[in-house]
């Protein structure tokens, strides 16, 4: 049992290497800390690693063997590796004997730190075990119960796994892994992998995938505040974060809203440390970022493509970034993701969960009392909507004088509004089921805005 | 002053607009059903969705033979101003989901605030519903209670009030209704329902403060002002997350002493009953790649439930072809030992074959010989 589960987190590292050697090749300004580095690493690992044995799969009619995962997981250590020798000459090989004096150098700091960060850190720590436990009970005891697991996400994870590849003969009742067929399979085949490390396709090992989902959002939402802001902001806002009642459900969830929402956090703020001259290193990690959000949700296409559009156009109009990264930065994502699009388009998939070739206007007046109940009122995400609304009126002077933060401020209210209109102003929002989920994915992105601005407003205030 | 602010809310606290006492109407009981005000009313109880629909004398209540999913309903019309609570004595000897269930003949509509679990006992037990919900707002055409078992079950009824609170316990009920939890559904990965208070959102009730310290922290000229309204927003947000924790531990509990701790045939998880267990059942008894011919009755889910847990076998919802068919809670289906065909109410459905796996009478597998 205990081996069982150490094959799973086995499964689940094995692409951390060659992630974390493509941030290291993406890195070349040299502007990320190594914990970010880590755990977007292990993120963008799994991508594309993954997108590999799908490409292999579909494009060349491999099984899905476990060869296949594994040659997937280490022919790219050493393309990047390549690549990065050719920048640096040197190979970025792991040193342990750095580990050690790492792990003593921060337990160190610990002991310089306040007494109220070390009562939140403790605190945060306390919660955050509850939480864990909670979950990791539901997903070992509980068979998949949530409607979309069931029905799209682990079915077509069983259906891959069975059939060792995707179905892609039309008569087969199962075709493209059933379901609906046009949601990315980033999620299933992460799912199919598990099965297959573990020998066996069981609900208590694959639904680990969105705990595991969970941490790494926390993780990697921890390191991507810098270190130059108030450490008690950085933890606070990581509590706040790990506390949103809706995220928790979906970390015992087998969906894929989580996964999306990382993708999407580590794309938009990319861009915002970028214009706050993080470096131009953030600028190509954002395409990363969104490439490998169309993988995991077609939310990338839909809502995150328009913005990353409209991002392009302004910082090209304001000068921000030249046009030869403009072109390279674009060239990259759609190389990335090529294996995706060449497959939608092959397989005509669609771009919305159900029909998409109609697509009419309307106002659904009778749900903006829910849509507003659910983002504002209900317990979903505690009072982070309020707050954020809040800051926005009472300090709007102050996020629009400074650059960085008047991008995050517009993109999280492009994603709103874009988000929310679907449902409202769409006939494609049949009821209300995905009103809080679509603004669940906004959550990491709008706690980040409040930290920020938080620490721009009352940084000071001692 | 401060002790003048005190003994005001002592005053206040204590005066007699507090401690009215609660008044109540018994609107079920043996001696009611034989009262003349009932007899001469000319609306009276009924039993639906149940083959016996009479009750019998019991001790001091009066027995139903509950079927597993029995509904008594009574044409009685008030609102919240005149009753906030109702109140059930009886014994049951099988657990129970007792949901009160206003408007039943025509909306039928009801929330997590009108169900709950009771476990099996045989002691009386009491039964309090707050009626504080916009359902009642206006005055209901009748209410129905649904006792809900997974097997057929004796519940003898001793009595059924409608209680109208005094101001005091209805403070109470803003508070009981804060920490009352509702049960995992289908529906929570997308809404939770909770905390509610009077079946609204219970941020409608906190929104004024939260506006009042935000007002505080970003207008106010004094920092000191301004930092104890931020330690106050942040204790509000612990406080809604402890509140939150409670909620999802009470999953886990739940979901403990529904599906994990008991034994195999007894399990059922949260809305769907014992259908996983069924599906298990399925998946044992049928080998992989084979078509199931599947008929249920309950939740659309069902079917698509069933091809996750069973695939590589194929589920053919109503089919007719191959040589298994699955049956799960379904009562117009038969077996017919002479000559052993299933039957569909009186029309024959498959050739001749036989049972190989049954959850219960209602739920079983057949296969074509």
């Amino acid at each position: 049992m205990t081996l069982d589960y150490l094959q799973v987190l086995f499964a689940l590292l094995i692409a951390w290497p060659r992630g974390y050697m493509l941030i290291y090749l993406v890195d070349r300004t040299k502007s990320m800390t190594f914990g970010f580095k880590f755990f977007v690493g292990w993120l963008v690992g799994l991508a594309g690693f993954l997108l590999d044995v799908f490409a292999a799969n579909v494009f060349s009619g491999f099984a899905l063997a476990p060869w296949v995962f594994y040659i997937s997981a280490a022919m790219q250590i050493f393309g990047f590796g390549f690549l990065v020798f050719v920048f640096e000459r040197k190979v970025p090989y792991p040193n342990f004997k750095k580990f050690i004096p790492f792990v003593k150098k921060h337990l160190e700091s610990f002991k310089s730190w306040g007494r109220w960060e070390k009562i939140a850190l403790v605190f945060l720590l306390l919660t955050l075990a509850i939480r864990i436990s909670s979950s990791l009970w539901v997903i070992t005891n509980i068979p998949t119960y949530d409607f979309d697991a069931w029905n799209n996400w682990n079915l077509r994870a069983k259906v891959i796994y069975e059939q060792s590849g995707l179905p892609l003969d039309k008569e087969d009742p199962f075709y493209l892994g059933g379901g609906i067929k046009s949601y990315p399979l980033h999620d299933s085949i992460l799912k199919v992998w598990l099965a297959t490390a573990v020998g066996q396709f069981e609900d208590r090992f694959i639904n680990l995938t969105g705990l595991f989902y969970y941490l790494l959002l926390l993780a990697i939402f921890y390191f991507s505040l810098p270190q130059n802001m108030s450490r008690l902001i950085r933890i606070l806002a990581t509590y706040a974060l790990s506390s949103l009642p809706l995220l928790v459900i979906h970390s015992q969830a087998a969906y894929s809203d989580i996964l999306f929402s990382i993708y999407l956090f580590v794309a938009i703020i990319s861009l915002f440390y970028f214009l706050a001259g993080a470096g131009l290193s953030f600028y190509y990690l954002s395409g990363l970022s969104f490439a490998f959000s169309i993988w995991a949700k077609n939310e990338g296409l839909v809502i995150l493509f328009p913005v990353m559009v409209f991002a392009s156009l302004v910082f090209v109009a304001m000068r921000k970034v030249k046009f030869r990264d403009l072109f390279l930065n674009w060239f990259f994502t759609v190389l990335t993701i090529l294996p995706w699009l060449v497959f939608r388009f092959m397989y005509k998939l669609d771009f919305l969960s159900g029909d998409s070739s109609t697509f009419n206007f309307v106002f659904n007046y009778h749900f903006l009392p829910d849509v507003i109940s659910t983002v504002f009122l209900r317990s979903h995400f505690n009072i982070l909507w309020i707050l954020v609304l809040a800051v926005a009126i009472f300090r709007f002077k102050d996020i629009w004088s400074s650059l960085s933060l008047r991008y995050l401020f517009i993109a999280l209210m492009a994603l709103l509004i874009i988000y929310n209109s679907i449902i409202l102003f769409t006939d494609k929002a049949l009821d209300l089921s995905a009103a809080a989920r679509v603004n669940l994915q906004l959550a990491p992105l709008a706690v980040a805005f409040l930290a920020f601005s938080v620490q721009r407003i009352f940084g000071r205030m001692k | 002053m401060k002790s003048k602010i005190f003994l005001l809310a002592i005053i206040f606290l204590f005066s007699p607009v507090f401690v009215l006492a609660a008044t109540e109407a018994e609107i079920f009981s043996q001696q009611y059903l034989q009262s003349s005000d009932y007899l001469n009313s000319g609306v009276e109880w009924g039993v639906y969705n149940n083959t016996e629909t009479s009750l019998y004398k019991k001790d001091e209540g009066l027995l139903l033979r509950n079927d597993g999913d029995a509904y008594l309903v009574y044409p009685i019309s008030f609102s919240y101003k005149d009753f906030d609570k109702l109140v059930i004595t009886y014994s049951s000897d099988q657990p129970l989901d007792i949901n009160i269930i206003p408007n039943v003949g025509s909306t039928a509509f009801s929330t997590y605030e009108l169900r709950k679990k009771f476990p099996e006992t045989n002691e009386v037990v009491q039964a309090e519903f707050s009626l504080r919900l916009p359902f009642f707002k206006s005055p209901t055409e009748d209410v129905g209670i649904n006792f809900y078992s997974n097997r057929p079950s004796e519940v003898v009824i001793y009595d059924i009030k409608l209680v109208k609170n005094s101001p005091m316990e209805t403070a109470g009920q803003f508070f009981r209704d804060y920490f009352n939890v509702s049960s995992y559904s289908p529906f929570t990965v997308n809404l939770l329902p909770t905390p509610r208070i009077f079946g609204y959102s219970a941020m409608i009730y906190f929104l004024p403060i939260v506006i009042l310290l935000l007002l505080l922290l970003f207008l106010h000229p004094r920092k000191k002002i301004k930092k104890i309204a931020l330690i106050i927003l942040i204790s509000f947000w612990v406080f809604t997350d402890l509140r939150m924790i409670y909620e999802f531990l009470s999953y886990n509990v739940q979901d403990y002493q529904s599906y994990v701790a008991p034994a195999e045939p007894d399990k059922t998880l949260r809305n769907y009953a014992d259908f996983y267990q069924f599906s298990n059942l399925v998946r044992d008894n049928v080998p992989a790649g084979e078509e199931v011919n599947f008929y249920n009755f309950g939740s659309g889910h069902f079917p698509r439930i069933l091809q996750y847990m069973i695939y590589p076998r194929i589920v053919k919802e109503g089919g007719q072809t191959g040589e298994y068919f699955a049956f799960y809670n379904f009562s117009d289906f038969s077996f017919n030992e002479e000559d052993n065909r299933i039957y569909r109410n009186d029309e024959p459905l498959t050739e001749a074959g036989e049972i190989i796996a049954s959850l219960n009478d209602n739920s079983f597998i057949f296969k074509i010989k």
